[in-house]
């Protein structure tokens, strides 16, 4: 097995190995007997916001059994314009509540000049983005002291101002930032098929020793081959071998399965999970 | 162009189809570049929209039943025309202003009426969310209930009949739909 180099800075993190997105259709299932299949959850902080109190209660009672770790989709810290304060705030209720280990954003924005997106936005791989990225970090951690980890995203357009490779731009950014890698790996994969770009070469030149968890999902295609992330398919054998690589040299805590659409039976996400936990235990990631 | 700018001049051109057409309109004599960024673009701008119609066809999943493919191109002309909502409920919003658009667009229709009872009855526990609410009593002319089932079974929704009908709605605990309703005919 290669020798891992953990960041220390994460080392206090616990392994908490095979994990889900938590989405409204698992619900039952979690709380049942079949919820033993996962070890712990992510939830989209975005949907506990301004919600009403049935859902914050639904938050408590899945904190009783499950750490969670909050996944912000909306605080644009790669916005040169800076953050969203409100968001922030509402943010920071969530945490509050959760009380996670860490939590988790993109390396994206999702804002500028007044507009958003309604979702992520690639960032050019430049010195001045990662000047932003850290800057804005540094704004959340006066107000959110825990251990922060960003996730790599998938781009269809490679924004103007390039001036070193995602690879470089991510271990730039995440140590500018002093953060940890999300890593998905279903982005990873889809970016180098439709940026024809090698995924060992990346990894190799790319911040592995800061993996802090993975996400994976299946993708799929159109026509032309070119692939789509849209969260709604199983998980691809390539996604499989993926994980595998990356594991064999990535010291993550955990994985988490993001379905967003088309959901399978409870089961079938239950057997996704724990093929994950079984590629992690290969290499010796949790127990 | 620093990182500010960029971000803006990306973020307006993804939203507006106009603002993409008065900047790639003209010619470029770098053709390879220019072909590059309009598709990439225009690519972008679409994954939006079909992002946004995702989430509010989840939520409208019963007009869009009733409406079959035309809910989508519905979708399409009213997205094109529409400023993107924003904020946390920005999909709930969506789906909101959506419906009224629809309500406005087929009140000549046969559908219409049918169509107006449906999306009042699938939006109230959107409205419900939003205002915080536990308790929602709503009157229609016609049966939601009833609707539905004519959709189901793929007969059109115009043959629903006049059936004052009352429906609450109410807030329960745990479980996977936490706003239950019942109907009454009056």
């Amino acid at each position: 097995m290669t020798e891992v180099i953990n960041c220390d800075k994460f080392k206090n993190i616990p392994s908490l190995a095979s994990g889900i997105g938590y989405r409204e259709p698992w619900a039952k299932g979690l709380l049942s007997e079949a919820g033993n299949g996962i070890d712990f959850l992510e939830i989209t902080a975005d949907h506990f916001m301004d919600s009403p109190k049935w859902k914050i209660d639904q938050l408590k009672e899945l904190s009783q059994r499950f750490t969670l770790i909050p996944h912000g989709l909306d605080l644009s810290l790669g916005s040169a314009e800076g953050i969203d304060q409100k968001y922030l705030e509402k943010l920071i209720s969530i945490i509050e509540i959760v009380d996670p280990p860490y939590w988790s954003e993109h390396l994206a924005f999702t804002k500028a000049g007044g507009l958003e997106l309604g979702h992520l936005a690639p960032l050019p791989f430049s010195n001045e983005a990662v000047d932003v990225v850290a800057k804005n970090v540094q704004k959340v951690r006066e107000l959110i002291s825990l251990p922060l980890i960003l996730e790599n995203i998938t781009y269809g357009i490679n924004m103007p101002g390039h001036e070193m490779s995602e690879a470089k731009f991510i271990g730039e950014s995440l140590e500018a930032a002093d953060c940890g890698w999300l890593l998905d790996v279903t982005n990873l994969h889809v970016n180098s098929v439709n940026h024809s770009f090698d995924v060992s070469e990346f990894l190799d030149e790319a911040p592995t020793e800061r993996v802090v968890q993975l996400h994976y999902v299946g993708f799929s295609s159109n026509k032309k081959g070119y692939l789509i992330d849209d969260h709604g398919s199983p998980v691809n054998d390539e996604i499989w071998q993926l994980m595998d690589k990356v594991l064999a040299v990535c010291p993550a805590k955990g994985t988490i399965l993001e379905r967003d659409s088309k959901f399978p039976l409870f089961s079938e996400i239950i057997d996704e999970a724990e093929r994950a936990r079984s590629i992690g235990k290969k290499y010796k990631r949790w127990d | 162009m620093g990182l500010k700018s960029i971000q803006e001049e990306f973020v307006k051109l993804s939203l507006d189809e106009e603002a993409r057409e008065k900047v790639f309109g003209s010619p470029s004599t770098d053709l390879n570049n220019f072909d590059h960024l309009k598709l990439g673009l225009k690519r972008h701008a679409y994954s939006l929209i079909r992002k946004r119609l995702g989430v509010v066809k989840s939520i409208l999943r019963n007009t869009k039943a009733a409406m079959g493919d035309s809910f989508e191109d519905e979708f399409l002309k009213y997205a094109s025309l529409s400023e993107v909502p924003s904020g946390i409920d920005r999909h709930r919003k969506d789906s909101i202003q959506f419906a009224e658009w629809l309500i406005k667009t087929k009140k000549d229709s046969k559908k219409s009426k049918a169509l107006k009872v449906l999306l009042s009855h699938e939006l109230q526990p959107v409205h419900m969310w939003m205002s915080k609410k536990k308790l929602s009593i709503k009157f229609y002319s016609r049966s939601p209930h009833q609707i539905m089932s004519l959709s189901r079974d793929s007969i059109p929704i115009t043959k629903a009949r006049i059936s004052p009908t009352a429906v609450i709605w109410w807030e329960t605990n745990g479980g996977q739909s936490c706003y239950q309703w019942r109907s009454y005919s009056l």
